[in-house]
């Protein structure tokens, strides 16, 4: 049976039109993966489904639920449907839920409006969908409020709103794209068994092909508006036969073409020595003894010339700490970093600020990696400061020009301004920034998490393609391990502050030792193709 | 929540140490003999010095501060220089007409703004809201003085439904002194409720925006829902905050409307505390108004901590 | 990440779709004229008394009436509009000046000592009421335009600190002070470079809504006294003087009153007009 039915719809906020005619259709029972790039209409599409869509928005075709013609209900009936019937989960748990009412108060809100039960009636099956969502009584009443839970015990509580009242259709927008990588698997596993368990409908939203290739029955693929393939999972995944899904599968699995590392023993760009960071805890009361909280805890580690290195490890595990560490944004508490073979910085003493042009960062927001008020000549001629000699104006052209080229733009664009490019330009032109002083070593900050998946392999391409050529050295953080795979040499896993395992990546990945790093590469969504194919000729 | 307001009250009492100590050290440079002005121009020099003495004019800086907050901690403000009584009875008579005044003007002002913020912000773009909003652009814009006069010429001089000025007094009964402090009460309240509906409408639309709006919506709420049961409670963290600056401007702005009605409050005692140099009523006075501005602070921290439940567990 | 870029209206175009910004920036120009031209012209001596003329209601000769002592309304107003907003416009040089460099101080040494003496310190005059300690001040240092300047000054300090110092402290989150700082940059040169540029337009709107502030509080001081003294004319004694005239001639009041009015409403229209036209929030268009 048919429960959810789009035919030809037409959208435009404002005079901009966002989706042209879209047409699809959602069997009862069954898990439906509608998967693009940013800008493809996914979320707009969902959203219409609800009609919580933004002010301004105006659209045209048949949107069918359950049998009736969404465009006769009014307001007050869609409020009737919505929660009761059909409901949402959204990707930012940290602000999804009201920040001063209790999770019980908000589970059980869905379930007053709709039923009329009483407030003892909707606690008591609040706690019965809390259990289900696996947040047990003794750890999480009713009586907490959001802001002591992580992101994923959140995401949980929203799942348990949606849920409460058995829903036809349960509509997920990236549910999991804000969380790391075993909270995601975790998640999607609970969603997977409540929608079976219930026979709900699913209508997952992402931009992850992999999330989509493991879950979903039915999937779409969207791209500018509109639908350019869709079918059963299982066919669209094994014949690919649009060349967008061709290119956004690739692109997923992109391992950029890199030169074997040759390792010279001697040759050691950065060295980490028992490195440790404390941060101050809030003082429990005003003459309480001011309390630490160990971020790194004692890391080693060495970095050599043109070797890649991954750091990776959930949120919270003291990466970020450990890469500001390294950069001297914050002091060490104990230990010693050493560049190119010289103290840079240790605890209680600064950086050795001649030192500072040989290790350069690059962050993952392409939006806030710049001072809006200046031209990108002046954005990434910045790290010059850090040298002691004063250079001409025709060294510093020359030097904007090398780098603005190396990272394929031209040197024209040095008189641009930074909202004239786009997110992966702009990302090119942070990692001209940080080239254009020739350091030893380039911290990568999740440097192309933000990034959909086209532009990423392009920007994973000219990172290989750059340390190739000029000998460069990573440190690669990522919480994405699939990327950190295909473009380092050596893998770091943090945990709890400390370094769990090390080695080779290919052998880290293969064969891993640690009981944490096994249970985080066990979480990575999967895309392989010969497995789906091996599946379709089964059944 | 016991631990936020122990920090909290630590805190305010440090300020008002602090304070006490800017207030008579200003106070102590404020040029001026009193006890020369207590016995006039032409008063024998030897006669000054011996009221000096004992007025306690010839202490130690130190030692005539102890002795001013010692007697502040015991409800004991001195002797007025000019008017010979104890302070406190002079403040006690006076305080009865400024904080009623203050607190009527902060009620009004909140009762006004309450409704016409939330109104233009779930009317949003509409006429209502603009015309709203326009009226608060002007209400911000009237100085309080003027108001008050304006509301004289129309109320007390042309319809003659209120006297001009002047207090009747707490024991001519309940209601005529309420009348006497409903002009001046209006002509404060008004600018302080624009600026209040403002911010009420700021706020509300600002959470109106926020993710956990929508979820609420995708649960099944309509607008009106949302915004009475999740926007309402976040957005009056930010109007409570003004609420208790408002509490001091009203305070302030009482000093000159007492002016314009002839009330005998804290306001008209003080100016003349200050023209005929009777510091000890003016420190005193100004102690007392910048204790119930810290008291009042006080207050909304603590509501804070009952609106959001982040403050209450000292996590911040 | 999106990879579309934005695009944007011309300032020009928003600044003509902004009626309001129009509206204050023109009322607010007409008042700075007024000011300006007082220098040079009045339609009569502003402080000369001419007692047959008193108490005259608006007319050719006189386009805004005279007062109780038969000076002209309009050139009382024009010479007090120098008072006005030269007080006004000092006490936010005042409080940017002091208040601005604390803030962004503050929020470099974000959580240490110096900061907490700081922010400790700003809330400290905020707990005396604002009238009161000018009142204070003038009672120490007698009354005067430049005590109101002072009075009205110290006010507007901890306002631009706040300011000043919570912008600061989330800009200091984003990754290009960030990546200032790996360029070995210190704290003070990035918050000079780097962040105060990107706080002006918060300075600029806060700034006329002081100045707005400020025009009120100086009235308000000099309605009590405590302001420009005579026989420079000033908005606020005028109001003073007609509050026992207000039943015989109502205009002493309206015409001193209206002019404060329409000055705080043309400075908070532009002030309005300016947030709208500078935050960049606005201006991006969405998609």
């Amino acid at each position: 049976m048919t429960l959810l039915n789009v035919q030809n719809l037409n959208l435009s906020i404002g005079n901009t039109p966002i989706l042209k005619d879209i047409s699809f259709e959602l069997e009862a029972g069954r898990i439906l993966g509608i998967v693009g790039e940013s800008g493809s209409g996914k979320s707009i599409t969902a959203l219409s489904v609800l009609q919580l869509l933004p002010n301004g928005t105006t659209w045209d075709g048949d949107i069918k639920f359950d049998g009736g013609d969404i465009n006769t209900l009014s307001e007050d009936d869609f409020c009737d449907l919505r929660g009761n019937d059909i409901s949402m989960i959204f990707q930012e748990p940290m602000t999804a839920l009201n920040p001063v009412q209790t999770i019980g108060d908000q589970v059980s809100e869905s379930i007053r409006i709709h039923t009329g039960k009483s407030r003892k009636e909707a606690d008591q099956l609040a706690r019965e969908t809390l259990n289900r969502v696996e947040l047990p009584e003794s750890e999480f009443p009713l009586s907490r409020y959001p802001h002591d839970l992580s992101g994923g015990q959140r995401q949980r509580v929203m799942i348990a709103m949606a849920i409460a009242l058995q829903p036809k259709l349960l509509i997920a927008d990236e549910p999991t794209t804000a969380l790391d990588v075993t909270t995601q698997a975790e998640i999607l596993e609970l969603l997977e068994k409540l929608v079976r368990e219930d026979g709900l409908s699913l209508m997952l939203i992402t931009h992850d092909l992999a999330v989509v290739a493991q879950m979903a029955d039915d999937v779409v693929v969207m791209k500018d508006g509109e639908i350019v393939e869709q079918g059963a999972s299982i066919d669209v995944f094994s014949k690919m036969q649009h060349p967008y899904t061709q290119q956004l599968f690739s692109a997923s699995n992109h391992v950029p073409d890199r030169a074997p590392h040759q390792q010279d023993d001697n040759d050691i760009v950065l060295s980490v020595e028992q490195v440790s960071c404390d941060y101050k805890l809030p003082k429990t009361h005003l003459f309480s003894k001011q309390q630490y909280f160990r971020a790194v805890d004692g890391v080693s580690f060495k970095i050599h010339r043109g070797e890649n290195v991954g750091l990776v490890g959930g949120s919270g595990c003291g990466k970020s700490t450990l890469s500001r560490a390294i950069l001297a944004l914050k002091s060490l508490d104990e230990g010693h970093v050493l560049i190119n073979g010289k103290t840079f910085s240790s605890s209680g003493k600064g950086p050795d600020l001649t030192q500072r042009a040989a290790t350069q960062i690059v962050f993952q927001d392409p939006y806030s990696s710049f001072n809006p008020r200046h031209k990108v000549r002046r954005l990434i001629t910045e790290p010059f400061y850090t040298k002691s000699e004063e250079l001409t104006d025709a060294q510093i052209e020359v030097a904007v020009t090398e780098a603005l080229e190396s990272v394929g733009l031209k040197a024209e664009d040095g008189d641009k301004y930074i909202h004239e490019f786009s997110g992966g330009q702009r990302q090119r032109i942070a990692i001209a920034r940080a080239l254009i002083v020739k350091p030893s070593l380039i911290v990568l900050d999740e440097a192309v998490s933000a990034l959909d998946v086209s532009i990423r392999a392009q920007v994973l391409d000219l990172l290989a393609e750059l340390s190739d050529r000029f000998n460069l050295s990573y440190l690669f953080i990522s919480h994405d391990l699939s990327v950190v795979r295909s473009i380092t040499d050596r893998v770091l896993v943090m945990e709890r502050g400390k370094i769990v395992e090390t080695g080779p990546t290919q052998d880290v990945f293969e064969n891993p030792q640690h009981a944490y790093t096994q249970s985080l590469i066990r979480a990575i969504p999967k895309l392989d193709i010969e497995e789906i194919r091996a599946k379709e000729k089964m059944t | 929540m016991l631990r936020y307001i122990s920090k909290r009250l630590v805190s305010l009492s440090a300020s008002l140490i602090v304070a006490s100590i800017l207030i008579f050290i200003v106070i102590e440079i404020i040029p001026g003999d009193p006890a020369a002005f207590m016995l006039g121009i032409n008063a024998d020099p030897d006669a000054v010095e011996a009221l000096r003495e004992q007025l306690g004019l010839n202490a130690s800086l130190a030692s005539r501060y102890f002795t001013w907050v010692t007697g502040l901690l015991q409800g004991e403000f001195g002797i007025s220089y000019t008017y010979r009584v104890p302070v406190s009875e002079l403040i006690s008579d006076r305080i009865v007409i400024s904080l009623p005044l203050t607190f009527y003007a902060l009620v009004l002002s909140t009762l006004i703004a309450f409704p016409a913020g939330i109104y233009a912000a779930s009317k949003r773009n509409s006429l209502g809201d603009v015309s709203v909003m326009g009226l608060t652009q002007l209400g911000v814009a009237i100085p309080n003085f003027w108001f008050a006069m304006l509301l004289v010429l129309v109320f007390s001089i042309n319809l003659r439904w209120f006297s001009a000025g002047g207090f009747p007094g707490w024991d001519q009964g309940f209601f005529p002194a309420m009348k006497a402090l409903t002009l001046p009460a209006i002509a404060l309240a008004l600018p302080q409720a624009s600026i209040l509906a403002r911010v009420m409408r700021s706020s509300l639309l600002d959470t109106l925006s926020e993710d956990y709006i929508r979820t609420a919506r995708a649960k099944g709420l309509n607008r009106r829902q949302a915004l009475w049961r999740h926007a309402l409670r976040n957005a009056l963290i930010p109007v409570l905050t003004i609420i208790g600056l408002q509490f001091s401007f009203l305070l302030a702005g009482g000093i000159i409307i007492e002016n314009v009605f002839y009330l005998p409050g804290l306001g008209r005692l003080v100016f003349q505390g200050i023209t005929q140099r009777d510091l000890i009523v003016v420190r005193s006075v100004v102690i007392l108004l910048v204790f119930a501005v810290i008291a009042v602070t006080f207050l909304v921290d603590i509501a804070y901590a009952i609106a959001d439940p982040r403050l209450r567990e000292g996590s911040r | 990440m999106s990879e579309q870029t934005v695009s944007h209206p011309s300032t020009l175009q928003l600044i003509l779709r902004s009626n309001g910004f129009l509206i204050g920036a023109g009322l607010t120009a007409l008042f700075v004229l007024a000011a300006l031209v007082s220098f040079i012209w009045t339609p009569y001596d502003a402080t000369q008394m001419s007692i047959a003329d008193k108490l005259k209601t608006p007319s050719a000769a006189h386009w805004l009436g005279t007062d109780h002592f038969g000076r002209d309304m309009l050139s009382m107003i024009m010479v007090g509009a120098r008072v006005s907003m030269a007080v006004a416009f000092v006490a936010v040089g005042v409080g940017i000046l002091a208040g601005v460099p604390l803030g962004l101080y503050a929020a470099s040494k974000r959580g240490g000592l110096i900061d907490e003496i700081i922010m400790r310190g700003n809330d400290l005059i905020f707990a005396f009421p604002s009238l009161l300690l000018a009142i204070m001040i003038t009672a120490v240092f007698g009354p005067g335009a430049v005590n109101a300047i002072i009075a009205i000054g110290i006010f507007n300090i901890p306002v631009f600190a706040r300011l000043s110092r919570g912008a600061a402290l989330s800009l200091w989150q984003r990754e290009y002070i960030m990546a200032a700082q790996v360029c070995g940059k210190s704290k003070a040169l990035i918050s000079l470079e780097h962040i105060l540029p990107n706080i002006t337009n918060l300075l600029i709107v806060q700034g006329t809504i002081q100045f707005s502030l400020g025009i009120l509080a100086e009235a308000g001081l000099a309605y009590v006294g405590l302001g420009a003294q005579p026989p420079l004319p000033s908005w606020g004694r005028m109001l003073n003087d007609a509050q026992t005239l207000i039943s015989i001639a109502p205009h002493l009041a309206l015409v001193p009153g209206l002019t404060i009015v329409l000055t705080v409403l043309g400075l908070n229209l532009m002030g309005d007009g300016l947030r709208d036209l500078l935050d960049p929030k606005l201006r991006r268009v969405k998609s």
